[in-house]
């Protein structure tokens, strides 16, 4: 559906994505991930044409993104703050995107405002933080488009609010549709995403659903009988998560490693429910300090 | 078709933009136009519309009174104001984001302010036009307006308006912020004043070419003529030239516009280099003419206030231009 090829954007001398190729398809939710100024956001900007790409291209159905801006009917982008809307009401940014969206859906909109309790009549600016988040996502959601994307949709958004934010973007996602989402919050995505992109460096390193990724990647908590660490830690596509005294928690990505690993002489070896944090954390070459 | 080059909800966001402006436009006009001719022929004392009516039966009426300059002058600032809210003020908020991401072309988006821009002027001219006419033909000074006179300057009017404000517009296509956007307007009208000073100093500086400053002078755009001047003979087809090429030209440039610039003097590198080069010499000159008149006279004086001058001018640009405003 949308094809994201090889784009290349720099900023203020900097290069920000450096070849970044992306396909999304129907009927799912991506999660993007990467660390802070790892260029999410510039991605998302430059998919909806707000940037344009110094090199590579985004298509929708074979249509160019940014060469025929009515293609975008079908891209929407909800960015981090409504600013722009801040001056409407509620209201009104319905009927405006009632006008530019052939599918808006206000009934599914006034709903969502009625479910998070939001005022209509009252202009986005008096809103806190978390709920110009939930009428934005709302307001987005509502526009029917094929492709969301949603910058950072649960930030500022208190508990009970984001469980409801997060049922309703799972409702939203129809055959037809898909939502992307970027977020920090990557345990909320390990709830609803089905595939998770990693941008690191400006590069889509690497793309997996999360049932490939539960199914491939390996989280063991180990102890081993020797009180030296052995050699078998050091391998590449072994990353230690932590260690306690003798007892490693550790990710692999290799049943071969996972059966050379039994070979070794320990004294425990566990199999642990893997998070997408983990897994964030390794590959983003962090300390779990992550996004 | 119609729907295609005219969305409701384009021209419902641009319009909701900048209303305020629509309403200033018209309540500022009432108040140049209409409302003093009001107060000299209609609610003044009988004594003094008696003698305002002798005065013009014996010398035929006042070439102000019809000229429109005030309807004109006032117009063309809120009309760069406008021009300013709908481009520079986006940049700021955010709301460019929003725009860019719309289904809409840039040039879609271009063409709706600059369509909005061009109502608002055209509605203010015209409202104000009609109350003055309704006026003017309810007061004894009726038979003495040469109405034939009175439309030209309307349409002059209408057109020095129109290209005020598609200069000022293209301007902010360029401009990286509101404040970039406000300055190069003022630059823009005052940067022929300055250069024919400053190039009749150098010329007396150097001693050379001492008859051509004129011929110079005469070169150079004459901006006072441009927005105030006050006879009508006024060339419709250089001011609708003038209004086209800008347009064009903010057309252009508003479809290569780069959002990832906002904050900066301006947006584009090759604008930039042309900023650069410009305000190294301006500074250069004026720092030249300042040695030469204050310090030091001669050639010598002038070129070592041009060098230096040039040098503090290319390292304030420089610097200038690095920097992202985000007032």
């Amino acid at each position: 559906m949308l094809r994201i090829e090889s784009v290349h954007k720099k900023i203020d001398d900097k290069q920000v994505l450096s070849g970044v190729s992306l396909c999304i398809q129907p009927g799912t939710i991506i999660g993007l991930i990467g660390r802070n100024g790892t260029g999410k956001t510039t991605l998302m900007r430059t998919i909806v044409g707000i940037y344009d790409p110094d090199q590579g291209q985004v298509m929708i159905d074979d249509i160019n993104v940014h060469k025929r801006a009515q293609s975008k009917k079908d891209v929407v982008f909800i960015p981090d703050s409504p600013v722009a809307l801040e001056g409407y009401t509620l209201q009104q940014c319905a009927q405006l995107f009632g006008r530019i969206y052939p599918n808006f859906d206000g009934f599914f909109f006034l709903e969502a405002m009625e479910r998070f309790q939001l005022p209509v009549g009252k202009p986005v600016r008096s809103l806190s933080k978390g709920m110009k988040m939930l009428f934005s996502t709302a307001l987005g959601l509502a526009t029917r488009a094929r492709v969301i994307m949603l910058d950072e949709p649960t930030n500022g958004v208190d508990a009970v609010a984001k469980k409801h934010l997060l049922a309703l973007i799972m409702e939203s996602v129809t055959p037809d549709s898909a939502i992307l989402i970027s977020s920090h919050m990557l345990h909320e995505l390990d709830r609803i995403a089905d595939t998770v992109v990693l941008l690191r460096d400006g590069r889509t390193d690497e793309q997996w659903t999360l049932e490939d990724l539960r199914s491939q990647v390996r989280k063991l908590q180990v102890v081993f009988a020797e009180q030296e660490p052995p050699a078998w830690l050091q391998q590449e596509q072994v990353h230690v998560l932590q260690q306690v005294g003798r007892v490693f928690t550790v990710l692999i990505e290799s049943e071969q490693l996972y059966g050379t690993l039994r070979q070794q002489d320990t004294l425990l070896i566990e199999e642990l429910p893997l998070t997408l944090e983990d897994w964030f954390s390794w590959k983003s070459g962090g300390d779990g300090d992550v996004a | 078709m119609w729907l295609r080059w005219f969305p409701s909800g384009l021209w419902a966001k641009e319009l909701r933009q900048v209303r305020l402006m629509m309403w200033a436009m018209l309540v500022m006009g009432l108040f140049v136009l209409p409302i003093p001719h009001m107060n000299k022929w209609m609610l003044d004392s009988s004594d003094r519309v008696e003698d305002a009516l002798i005065f013009i039966q014996e010398h035929g009426m006042y070439y102000n009174e019809y000229s429109l300059i005030s309807l004109r002058i006032i117009l063309c600032l809120l009309a760069a104001i406008l021009a300013i809210w709908q481009l520079g003020f986006e940049r700021r908020s955010g709301i460019q984001e929003f725009t860019f991401s719309l289904p809409y072309s840039r040039l879609h988006i271009f063409t709706t302010k600059f369509l909005v821009g061009m109502s608002f002027i055209t509605m203010a001219v015209l409202v104000n036009v009609v109350i003055d006419v309704v006026v003017l033909y309810n007061t004894v000074a009726e038979p003495y307006v040469q109405w034939d006179h009175y439309t030209n300057n309307v349409v002059v009017c209408l057109l020095v308006v129109y290209s005020a404000y598609a200069v000022s517009l293209f301007i902010g296509t360029i401009s990286g912020s509101w404040v970039s956007q406000l300055v190069f307007s003022f630059i823009m009208l005052l940067l022929p004043y300055f250069l024919v000073l400053q190039f009749r100093k150098l010329i007396s500086a150097f001693s050379i070419f001492h008859d051509s400053y004129y011929q110079i002078e005469n070169l150079l755009p004459d901006t006072n003529q441009w927005l105030n001047g006050y006879h009508g003979n006024y060339s419709w087809f250089n001011l609708l030239l003038l209004t086209v090429l800008a347009f064009a030209g903010g057309l252009y440039a508003y479809s290569r516009s780069r959002a990832e610039n906002n904050g900066k003097l301006v947006i584009f590198p090759v604008w930039e280099t042309v900023l650069k080069i410009g305000f190294t010499l301006c500074v250069a000159l004026l720092g030249g003419s300042f040695c030469y008149e204050s310090i030091y006279q001669g050639r010598i004086g002038y070129t070592i206030g041009f060098l230096v001058a040039g040098l503090i001018g290319y390292v304030l640009i420089r610097t200038l231009s690095r920097m992202k405003i985000k007032l």
